[in-house]
């Protein structure tokens, strides 16, 4: 058990000072297709911790795929590949070779697009990230599954049927239980691919007020194409545009006063 | 540089995202290697098999002379073979035919320590030729049915309670085993009374109904083929109807509804549209479906045994068959015909092992297996083909 | 005004040609379900003739006395078989302990019957002179007899005369026997006197073994002997009793027959008409008598035979210089009481035993779905229990699942999750291509090499001590499923990869976006993910492997009886024949209506019941299970 207290006691975990970027962006390009052309290219910028940053731009301007590098799920594309530059989570290059993606992972949770629990209980969608860890404690899990589940503002809802099935839950209620599932493992991000488009605005609400209240524990990254929620939800917001980083600064800046006509342009709704 | 080093210290000291514990990590490994081990295993075997049948079975049929290929294997059928030793103590091995000949020849020589062997000599023209007539008209009835079957399905078919049940019909029909389909066979085409044979002396008892036919002698009789190759042949094809048309089928799927809205909307009817506008497209998925077909029927032992094949019948189908004409061809249909998988049943499982089969069994398990291998491999070429080229 | 959109063409019987195309498609698909309802109604048809059949041989073996004598049988069976493995122990014992000496009888003995058919002219002429007592002649004779027997003795092939090699590895003994036949004078027959030492020799060192081995042969004399004269007697009933019950039909078709014919043919079919004579009913209580009569010359048969056997037993010897002698023995000991119980046993039942009883339908269903015995080929009596057949079956597939499954789904775990692209595109189709070989094919492998591999690696040390090795049939069930596996592996691997496939591609990067390992992954989320699926991949396995003829026929040994389950687990190393095997191997063999085939029929009907159930079963997993991704 001693490899899993790592993970389960924040106290632990690699700690950064609050003014340091939890992850540093350092120019980097990225390709699908073993470089032959880049899907992100020269990309610098730096995510500071405790805080809501928003991806934003039109689709296909590499933000889904620059979210996906931070816990390098793009690992899973044979083809995908780092051409330049580097990416530091807490101080560390993620793409080093005695970087474990699996122990990165534990760290930097994703909850995604299209809200995906498991063909399992509740309570065993919650309880998976920790038993995959090797946490076979009753105690410890239930109250893991709790506490994330009160977290994500759905306990609630389903304290008394905790082990029926997730897929009875309406949509709204399974991302908020992927959401749940994703924060039981404790890591220090949470990167949330476009976690609204699958939902009806009342769910999109609700999901929106527990990124606020994520925000105390989590360093969020959110990826949305919908710019009232980035300014409804991020601090800081950052422009792609055709796979390169356009703007970033404060929302209220890049929503109120950016500096480059394309952003205007783009904020304004005059393309995308 | 003191600042770089202290940097990368201070790495290594807190890189918290380091390597999985080891026993995780060997857990996975070992994980992975048993698959990996369970998955060559099958492989490893598949080629233990081949490799040993294609080892023994090359030689008898491969000559390191010209023709390169032993053409007595391919130009005889299986016949006695006779071992002795002539007056020198060599052992002379001779088919029947050859040494019906030697003795001929050589009235005076000295036959010693003779022994025969049944089926060990000669080559396998008969069982090949009986297989080929088996799959040929098996084929034909099969895609006949199958094909319109599938176009049924297809284009013309609702949903409701009628394909529902033709189609559960076809799901449970592909996993019959082949030994009930010879049991089946057997009762209903070898002997119902409403399968007709052209007959000089019919079966008065089993006939349900015999029309005599003048001005000749002979007789239009309903008293079941009996075994023969039609029988085998139609048993095989009820046999591998269900593959046929879920093939059938999935190459129709293939082409692309545009054309048949595109025909359809240019004023053809129905069968129009399908006889110009799907059956053309569909043509190459067929042809890979009947060659599908062909591996399964060619392969069957159990349907055919006792529906059709014969260990021995020394004579090919065509010769000395009675009769002319409609009696002729119905004299060739209603007779019994050696086959190549009951051929190898014939030689390895009723024969005692002894070294001098060993050349015909190794020899006819290998061009049998070279022959379906062959036609599967086709098979597969060309669906895969298909299925590239088919991207309207 | 032309009617613009009206339909146009002939029409036949009230409907256009395209309702007619249609029809006739239509008519092909139905084709299907017609077959069906044909294979279901002929199997049934035959199959369900079969009890009648069935009830009526067995009222028939019942009233002939036919049961009774089984008893008789089955116990004269069973103590047959301790006596021959006495006989066994007995020259097991012999040949350890005085090989050279049986070595040297032996081999004399062939030597005295090469002289005897070889020099046969030679004798004669010996004798001749002997009796015509001209010296010279007489001379002249025995040189020539001399000569002959040299000559035969000189030429003759030592592995021949020896035949089992006891004199192998002692030139001595076998050159005296050698000298010994040369000057052995064949007329007078005058055995040499160290070869009746040797005798002697074995005689009196065996005579206490030979003493109870005496006692057990001995034993059985007038068990056997009543059988003999019990089978005659109602097989002799039987006969006439089916003669009987036959009779009016017989006569009508000679009459029939008769009418067809002219002449002495006539006249010959009418006597033979005449000849039959029409009983109301077959005097079976009067036949039976003798049978009835008999059960006390049984009791009295076996009170002999038990106490005797159980002496003999006794006398055995208990040390030995043979092992296997010592294992026979040691086998025998173990027997008797079983023996002794079962003879108990079967005297109190046959005690019971009434020709009278009335036999219910259903022991004409039960005795054919829980007997124990197939006996087809027997001009006694047939005997139709399915139960040997379906459990070969079963324990064939069985075999063949626990090996296939395992392999299967990890390689299909493998190519599906953890193999590399370029692996995946040669594993596939190579496993795919399984599927491919003929099972003629792989029985022949099975019959040719695999069989002979088992036999001689399954006594290396290393792997004997699995349950049923080292393996002493080449021909068993274990050769049977590994082949069956090798055939389920193509179908379970295809079906779970598809199902490994099915598994939205969401879940594995939810459990790796969590940390989760692939292999993590795979265990927790896809399998189970996926877990009905491959559960209807093994369901259609088993209905492969169930289904499967030539292999088993050619492979599984072909042996019909029940596998002996004191094996434990080693009953997979024993022969055995099955459903579909028994099918194939007799259906050829059988004239249509009889009971035998009816009998296969119902064995197909059977099979045919079983492997439909699993299919269903697979396709109703699938739908009930498989909708929640």
């Amino acid at each position: 058990m001693t490899e899993t207290s790592v993970t389960t006691d924040p106290a632990a975990a690699p700690s950064v000072a609050s003014n340091e970027p939890i992850i540093a962006i350092d120019d980097l390009s990225f390709s699908y297709d073993l470089g032959k052309t880049n899907t992100l290219r020269n990309i610098s910028l730096e995510i500071p911790a405790g805080k809501v940053t928003a991806f934003i731009g039109p689709s296909g301007c590499g933000k889904s795929t620059l979210l996906r590098c931070l816990n390098r799920m793009n690992d899973l594309v044979d083809t995908a590949k780092v051409t330049t530059g580097r990416i530091s989570i807490l101080g560390q290059d993620i793409n080093a070779p005695d970087v474990e993606a699996i122990e990165l992972r534990k760290h930097v949770g994703m909850v995604f697009q299209k809200y995906n629990p498991f063909p399992k209980s509740i309570y065993e969608n919650v309880a998976y990230g920790l038993r995959v860890q090797g946490i076979k404690n009753k105690g410890i899990l239930d109250q893991a599954v709790e506490e994330s589940l009160q977290k994500a503002a759905l306990w609630g809802e389903v304290k008394d049927r905790l082990d029926s099935s997730a897929l009875g839950l309406s949509g709204g209620q399974q991302q908020r239980l992927c959401i749940a599932r994703t924060i039981a493992v404790k890591p220090r991000i949470v990167l949330m691919d476009e976690p609204c488009s699958a939902l009806d605005p009342i769910a999109t609400a609700r999901i929106e007020e527990l990124i606020a209240e994520l925000q105390e524990d989590f360093t969020i990254v959110i990826v949305t194409h919908n710019m009232q929620q980035a300014t409804r939800v991020s601090d800081r917001t950052a422009f792609f545009y055709l796979g390169e980083l356009i703007e970033y600064d404060e929302t209220q800046i890049i929503f109120g006063n950016p500096s480059i006509k394309q952003t205007e342009d783009y904020v304004s709704g005059r393309f995308g | 540089m003191p600042e770089k080093s202290s940097a990368t210290d201070a790495r290594s000291v807190q890189n918290p995202f380091r390597s999985l514990s080891s026993k995780q990590k060997v857990r996975d490994g070992i994980a992975t290697g048993v698959f990996a081990f369970f998955t060559y295993f099958i492989l490893a075997c598949v080629v233990l098999i081949l490799g040993k049948i294609t080892y023994d079975g090359a030689p008898v049929i491969f000559q390191s002379e010209a023709p390169f290929v032993n053409t007595d294997f391919f130009s005889k059928s299986p016949m006695t073979l006779h071992e002795f030793y002539n007056e020198d103590g060599e052992m002379i091995r001779l088919d029947k035919d050859d040494f019906d000949a030697y003795k001929k020849a050589n009235p005076d020589a000295v036959i010693r320590d003779e022994h025969t062997f049944s089926y060990a000599g000669g080559g396998i023209l008969g069982p090949l030729v009986g297989t080929a007539m088996l799959v040929l008209f098996c084929m034909v009835a099969a895609l006949f049915i199958g094909i319109s079957a599938a176009i049924y399905l297809n284009e013309y078919a609702k949903k409701g309670r009628v394909v529902n049940a033709i189609r559960l019909a076809i799901m449970n029909l592909a996993g019959v085993p082949s030994i009930v389909f010879g049991l089946f066979g057997f009762a209903f085409f070898c002997f119902s009374p409403i399968f007709p044979v052209f007959t000089g002396n019919p079966d008065w008892e089993k006939s349900l109904l015999t029309i005599p036919l003048w001005p000749s002698d002979g007789y239009l009789s309903f008293q079941g083929w009996g075994n023969s190759v039609i029988a085998g042949a139609a048993t095989l094809a009820v046999m591998v109807l269900p593959v046929i048309i879920a093939a059938c089928e999935e190459s129709l799927k293939a082409v692309p509804k545009g054309f048949r809205e595109a025909s359809l909307a240019l004023g053809a009817t129905k069968w129009q549209c399908i006889r110009t506008a799907v059956l053309p497209y569909a043509t190459p998925g067929i042809l890979t479906a009947s060659i599908l077909g062909i591996t399964r029927v060619a392969g069957e032992t159990a349907p055919i045994m006792f529906t059709a094949a014969v260990a021995s019948k020394g004579k090919l189908p065509w010769q000395d068959t009675e009769g002319s004409g409609l009696y002729w061809v119905s004299n060739v249909l209603t007779q019994k015909v050696e086959a190549l998988p009951y051929h190898i049943y014939t030689v390895s499982g009723k024969l005692p092992a002894n070294e001098a089969l060993d050349d015909m069994r190794y020899g006819s398990v290998f061009v049998f297996l070279l022959l379906v291998i062959g036609f599967a491999m086709i098979s597969v070429v060309l669906r895969s083909r298909f299925r590239k080229k088919l991207k309207w | 005004m032309a009617k613009h959109f009206e339909r146009k063409g002939r029409r036949l019987l009230g409907f256009n040609l395209q309702s007619w195309i249609k029809g006739f498609f239509g008519g092909n698909a139905g084709l299907s379900i017609v077959i069906l309802f044909l294979i279901c109604l002929f199997l049934v048809l035959e199959a369900v003739r079969f009890f009648p059949s069935h009830h009526q041989e067995l009222k028939l073996s019942q009233k002939s006395g036919q049961e009774y004598v089984d008893y008789v049988i089955r116990e004269a069976d069973e103590y047959q078989n301790l006596v021959s493995f006495t006989n066994q122990a007995y020259f097991q014992e012999l040949d350890a302990r005085f090989g050279i000496e049986r070595g040297v009888v032996d081999s004399f003995g062939v030597f005295q019957g090469m002289i005897e058919d070889d020099a046969g002219d030679e004798m004669d002429g010996l004798e001749e002179a002997r009796d015509e007592e001209d010296p010279a002649a007489l001379k002249e004779a025995e040189a020539a007899y001399q000569a002959a027997v040299a000559r035969i003795v000189n030429e003759a092939d030592r592995k021949m005369v020896d035949s089992f090699g006891r004199l192998a590895e002692n030139d001595e003994a076998w050159r005296s026997v050698k000298e010994a036949a040369s000057s052995y004078d064949a007329v007078e027959e005058e055995i040499p006197a160290f070869v009746e030492e040797a005798e002697t020799k074995m005689t009196e060192g065996m005579a206490s073994f030979e003493e109870a081995k005496a006692l057990i042969s001995s034993s059985g004399v007038p068990l056997k002997d009543l059988r003999s004269k019990l089978v005659k007697i109602a097989a002799s009933i039987k006969d006439d009793a089916i003669a009987d019950l036959t009779a009016s039909a017989r006569k009508e078709a000679l009459l029939e027959g008769a009418e067809k014919v002219e002449g002495e043919a006539r006249e010959a079919k009418l006597a033979e008409a005449g000849k039959i004579v029409i009983q109301d009913e077959f005097p079976f209580a009067e036949r039976i008598k003798p049978i009835v009569a008999a059960h006390g010359d049984h009791v009295a048969a076996v009170a002999t035979l038990r106490e005797k056997i159980q002496e003999g037993i006794g006398r055995l010897p208990s040390e030995f210089s043979s092992e296997p002698a010592e294992k026979l023995v040691g086998k025998i000991r173990k027997l008797e009481p079983k023996f002794i119980e079962a003879l108990d046993e079967s005297i109190e039942e046959s005690g019971q035993w009434k020709w009278d009883d009335e036999i219910d339908w259903v022991s004409s269903v039960t005795k054919f779905f829980f007997g124990k015995d197939w006996t087809t080929n027997s001009e006694w009596r047939q005997v139709y229990g399915f139960l040997p057949l379906f459990t070969g079956s079963i324990i064939i597939s069985l075999i063949a699942l626990c090996i296939a499954v395992p392999l299967s789904i990890g390689a299909a775990i493998y190519v599906n999750r953890l193999s590399t692209k370029w692996e995946q595109t040669f594993i596939k189709p190579a496993i795919e291509m399984i599927q491919a070989i003929p099972s003629i094919v792989l029985g022949f492998f099975g019959i040719m090499v695999l069989g002979n591999i088992l036999l001689e690696y399954s006594s290396s040390p290393w792997i004997s001590w699995l349950p049923g090795f080292p393996i002493t049939e080449r021909l068993n069930m274990l050769n049977a499923g590994m082949l069956l596996a090798l055939m389920a592996v193509p179908t379970i691997f295809t079906l779970c990869e598809d199902a490994l496939n099915n598994v939205p591609r969401s879940f594995s990067e939810a459990s790796l976006a969590l940390g989760a390992s692939k292999l993590q992954t795979v265990n927790k989320v896809i399998v189970p993910a996926a877990i009905s699926g491959i559960l209807a991949a093994v369901l259609l396995g088993l209905g492969r492997v169930i289904g499967e003829t030539m292999v088993v026929l050619l492979v599984a040994g072909n042996k019909i009886s029940m596998p002996e389950w004191s094996a434990g687990l080693g009953v997979i190393a024993q022969p055995s024949h099955t459903m579909t095997g028994i099918i194939a191997q007799e259906m050829g063999e059988v004239s249509s209506g009889t009971l035998h085939y009816r009998a296969l029929f119902l064995v197909g009907l059977v099979l045919f019941t079983i492997s439909l159930t699993i299919n269903v079963a697979a396709q109703k997993i699938i739908k009930r299970l498989g909708n929640h991704a």
